[in-house]
């Protein structure tokens, strides 16, 4: 049994065409989606289909939802997740690299930092942790979702999650540090 | 938990002890008061990274997407389709909170409601009509012709 979901009272509306409701909705969960999309894809416009697609299966769900067995939330992001996987599993099968760009040994890290802005190299540097590694980092840091329901959503142990985060941490500072981001940010 | 488990967990859930699992405080606040020093080195260094990470703001969704979405949502149901469709709420509910009644359960209820009762109304009205209704028959036709009596003397015309 799950604690009070928020969203739940929404869901029976939704199944009736009440437009009120679908607006909320999807004005709650639009940033959400999209911010999660962006982040896991490094890729506005993929992330942008991934959300449209999310919400077309929310429609098809709600007037079937049944309160008290998960929290809505939560499988709204095991379905944008599976279909980020999808996406990201068509980009290998197609032989695009999901690794972004490889650091420039020749530019030094002011170069780099007059070149991109912060939030770009922030990205390229999430873009590039192993899947698990971001999936638990954007899932738990950026969506804020609890440790236990993370951990649910990637069906894996506290002590896994944990460490998954622990180690995607890690290697977004040694990247940033690589890209003398964190010692501008330091001197600043 | 000890200064090291501290840094491990500081590394996975960040500097901000908010977002931290409420089962790791106590054990922090402890910690804290014998290792401030440590904890607080700890603390700084992770509280970089997630100023780093703050960076990444994601910009909010255009217009359109919003209107593409909206234009894909299931349309208003017509009357009979909410009769159909329509949930009694609590009535009776478990302890999922489901309701237990299922709309269409209902609505087949009281589809066959309805059949019986029109099913005994015509039994009823056949009966009615059975007593007053005889057989004639026709010297120019040579054919059988019901008609109903409704209690004239056709014979003595």
């Amino acid at each position: 049994m799950i604690e009070h979901d928020p969203d739940a009272d929404l869901l029976p509306r939704i199944g009736r065409g009440d437009q009120s409701a679908i607006r909320e909705m999807v004005a709650r969960k639009l940033p959400r989606l999209l911010a999660l999309a962006v982040r896991m894809l490094n890729d506005r416009a993929e992330a942008e289909d991934i959300t449209q697609e999310t919400f077309m299966r929310i429609w098809k769900q709600a007037p079937r939802w049944q309160t008290g067995k998960a929290k809505f939330d939560t499988w709204m992001h095991r379905v944008a997740l599976n279909l980020c996987y999808d996406r990201l599993r068509t980009r290998q099968d197609h032989g695009e690299d999901d690794m972004p760009e490889q650091i420039d040994a020749t530019k030094t890290p002011e170069q780099y930092l007059t070149g991109l802005q912060q939030r770009d190299q922030v990205a390229e540097a999430l873009a590039a942790l192993p899947i698990r590694q971001r999936e638990a980092l954007v899932l738990q840091y950026y969506q804020e979702i609890s440790n236990a329901e993370a951990a649910g959503l990637m069906e894996i142990s506290i002590d896994a999650l944990e460490s998954l985060l622990s180690r995607a941490r890690r290697n977004m500072r040694t990247t940033l540090l690589l890209r003398g981001f964190e010692r501008k940010t330091h001197d600043t | 938990m000890t200064p090291e488990r501290f840094r491990f967990l500081t590394e996975a859930y960040s500097a901000d002890l908010s977002r931290w699992p409420d089962n790791y405080r106590s054990e922090v606040a402890e910690l804290s008061s014998k290792h401030f020093t440590e904890l607080r080195q700890i603390m700084v260094d992770a509280a970089m990274l997630d100023q780093l990470l703050a960076c990444y703001v994601v910009a909010p969704a255009d217009p359109a997407l919003f209107n593409s979405i909206m234009a894909s949502a299931p349309k208003q149901q017509g009357f009979l389709e909410r009769l159909f469709t329509f949930k009694w709420p609590n009535w009776p509910s478990n302890d999922t909170g489901n309701t237990g009644f299922n709309s269409a359960k209902f609505a087949g209820i009281g589809l066959a409601s309805v059949i019986a009762g029109a099913f005994c109304v015509s039994i009823f009205m056949s009966s009615m009509l059975s007593k007053h209704t005889d057989m004639a028959n026709s010297n120019t036709t040579n054919s059988k012709t019901e008609y109903i009596d409704y209690g004239q003397d056709w014979t003595a015309s």
